[in-house]
């Protein structure tokens, strides 16, 4: 009964909460390990334990653990090379840390929290923050901007005038341009963590209706529908879980093309 | 001679059943293609869309508005940046849809 009445009493967004778990303040810097930090760093252990047994015994007839590293590799390397050339196979590196590291995130914030442990252990989705997607949306951006024009020079700024546009009309698409480029990182970061924070508000949602109809007499036996509509959602976060860290990969492939080739 | 001549023939039907195999392959990888992730989820594309057409109008309606309070002339750049943000959505809806479907929408691209 505790566990139930806890469900009810916390609202959908306590889940989103930041909570020190080791508070440290440099000046008015507020650099505190934190919950979202401690699910990150849960993330990059998961990741680096996966690809260590991925590749501790390579054996030509893989293994199942070597063949799901593998597996995620080639898709990765397709992916990139499909995009962006091989000349693009240079970002190979970033591109497969930065699937891993968002598909990671959104798959361990979808395990159940512990019942009875303290609230700054709960599980935690770091990519349902806005300030996390965005920052991996600039380091792309950044990215691409300082790869662009490296490797371009000043060409890279063809990327901002369509060729065939009358004069007149230049200067209007270039800005239009311009602004369609910078949006990028802060579409990149709003569509992850929009989907993320969508997707666990719904579960915890049907979850209270289960906990509210459980302890609402003869109605308990309703429960069972909202009960199968969370195990439906989960099932469909999952997916979603995978779909939005193969999206940001392969918008971020598309966007470092551009920094390859900057003619449209 | 004999054998010579059934293996030579058995090697032909084995070259038969490796291009079949292969054709099988290549028919089953296109499909696979086909059905990649992003095609298997309009979710997905929806999500997509929506978050193209909506960053831009928000980027440069921000970037008008720090312009406006800088200067003091608040609802002009505002206008601008919105008017202007909200045609880069179109051109990034646009692309995310030539993306989306290869073969239809490039016609306009090359007048």
């Amino acid at each position: 009964m505790t566990l139930l009445t806890a469900i009810m009493l916390a609202g959908p967004m306590e889940q989103f909460e930041i909570m020190q778990i080791i508070p440290f303040h440099v000046g008015n810097l507020d650099l505190s390990f934190t919950n979202s930090a401690l699910w990150m760093v849960i993330g990059v252990v998961a990741i680096s334990v996966f690809m260590f047994m991925a590749t501790r015994r390579l054996s030509l007839v893989p293994g199942r653990t070597q063949s799901a590293g593998e597996s995620i590799y080639i898709f990765i390397a397709d992916m990139l090379r499909g995009v962006a050339g091989s000349e693009g196979m240079k970002f190979f590196p970033y591109i497969f840390t930065l699937f891993m590291f968002i598909f990671a995130s959104n798959l361990l914030g979808l395990w159940p929290s512990i019942p009875g442990t303290p609230a700054e252990w709960h599980t935690f989705t770091p990519t349902s923050h806005l300030i996390v997607t965005f920052a991996l949306g600039m380091v792309t951006f950044t990215l691409v901007v300082v790869y662009g024009f490296y490797k371009n020079g000043l060409g890279f700024l063809k990327l901002f005038v369509p060729s065939g546009v009358p004069i007149l009309m230049l200067p209007l698409i270039t800005l239009i341009e311009i602004v369609s480029f910078l949006s990028r990182p802060i579409s990149l970061g709003i569509r992850l963590f929009a989907n993320m924070l969508a997707g666990h508000l719904i579960l915890k949602i049907f979850a209270t209706f289960v906990a509210s109809l459980l302890v609402a007499g003869p109605w308990a036996l309703l429960s069972i529908l909202p009960f199968m509509g969370n195990v439906a959602v989960l099932l469909l976060e999952l997916l979603i879980a995978f779909l939005q860290a193969y999206v940001f990969a392969i918008l971020s492939c598309i966007y470092i093309n551009d920094a390859i080739h900057p003619s449209h | 001679m004999a054998d010579k001549d059934q293996t030579s023939y058995e090697d032909a039907n084995d070259k038969d059943r490796l291009d079949r195999l292969g054709q099988k392959i290549a028919k089953a990888r296109g499909e696979e293609q086909q059905n990649g992730p992003e095609a298997h989820s309009t979710l997905g594309k929806g999500w997509r869309l929506a978050t193209e057409l909506v960053a831009a109008p928000l980027l440069a309606g921000a970037m008008g508005l720090g312009l406006d309070r800088w200067i003091g002339t608040l609802p002009l750049f505002l206008l601008i940046g919105i008017a202007i943000g909200f045609a880069a959505g179109m051109l990034n809806v646009r692309r995310a849809m030539k993306e989306m479907e290869p073969d239809t929408g490039d016609d306009d691209e090359q007048k």
